[in-house]
């Protein structure tokens, strides 16, 4: 049984997870014509990927996990980049130009970009929701034995 | 396993009679209004991270939310006492 503040927090987590989705998302906008970067290789696309979490570190947080009987919260387990090769566009007056003339642009597509972006603010929005029913559900509560 | 299924095997106990036996004392209710007071200063320092831009808004919206239920509780809870307390001195003999 989880208490009311136990479900803040687990929705505060989500929250601050679709934050750092946002940021990825936003860096990858940023980079989207970047031609170089400090260890000489193009630039590559970062994705974040998910997994559940305890709630608590206490003891009985992983016993109730144990007994498969426990809310998972979420966190952000890596920003791995992506491995799809670089987008070559044949410009052989740009200075990051190979020999052949072609330049390596990152393996960023903006449409894609948008869409995970619009995704991620769904979601916040969702937990945002979450929390204004828990602040509700917690206050009509509040008012039992005064006539509601 | 489950532990409510390991709770239903249980055979029936015997009802005792309902017998306090220590009561709950002032310095308790401290303890509360204290652990409330320190909600209360962890939402202030999390909005002023926020305003400066340090920590996320929804992490210091969400430090405030419980300082407000906490102190919401507390106050519930004071007024029952009162009103307790109201009840007895009302008492007429």
């Amino acid at each position: 049984m989880m208490s009311v503040f136990d479900a803040l927090e687990l929705a505060g987590r989500s929250l601050s997870v679709q934050r750092t989705r946002l940021d990825v998302a936003s860096s990858n906008l940023a980079n989207a014509q970047t031609t170089r970067t400090e260890d000489g290789e193009f630039f590559r696309r970062r994705d974040v990927v998910l997994e559940d979490d305890a709630l608590a570190a206490s003891f009985g947080a992983h016993f109730d996990h144990a007994l498969g009987e426990s809310v998972r919260g979420v966190k952000v387990a890596e920003i791995r980049e992506d491995e799809a090769p670089p987008r070559m566009v044949h410009d052989p007056d740009h200075p990051d130009a190979g020999p052949d003339g072609f330049v390596a642009y990152p393996n960023i597509n903006t449409v894609e970009e948008m869409v995970n972006m619009i995704t991620t603010m769904r979601s916040y929005q969702a937990n945002l929701n979450v929390l204004s029913g828990l602040r509700e559900m917690a206050q009509r509560a509040l008012g039992i034995g005064r006539g509601v | 396993m489950r532990i409510n299924e390991q709770i239903g095997t249980q055979p029936f106990i015997e009802p005792k009679p309902y017998a306090p036996k220590a009561t709950a004392r002032s310095g308790d209710f401290q303890q509360v209004i204290d652990s409330v007071r320190s909600t209360m200063q962890a939402a202030d320092g999390k909005a002023s991270d926020a305003m400066v831009g340090r920590g996320s808004i929804h992490t210091a919206m969400i430090a405030m939310t419980k300082a407000d239920l906490g102190f919401r509780f507390l106050t519930q809870v004071r007024g029952k006492a009162v009103d307790a307390y109201r009840q007895l001195m009302n008492l007429q003999f």
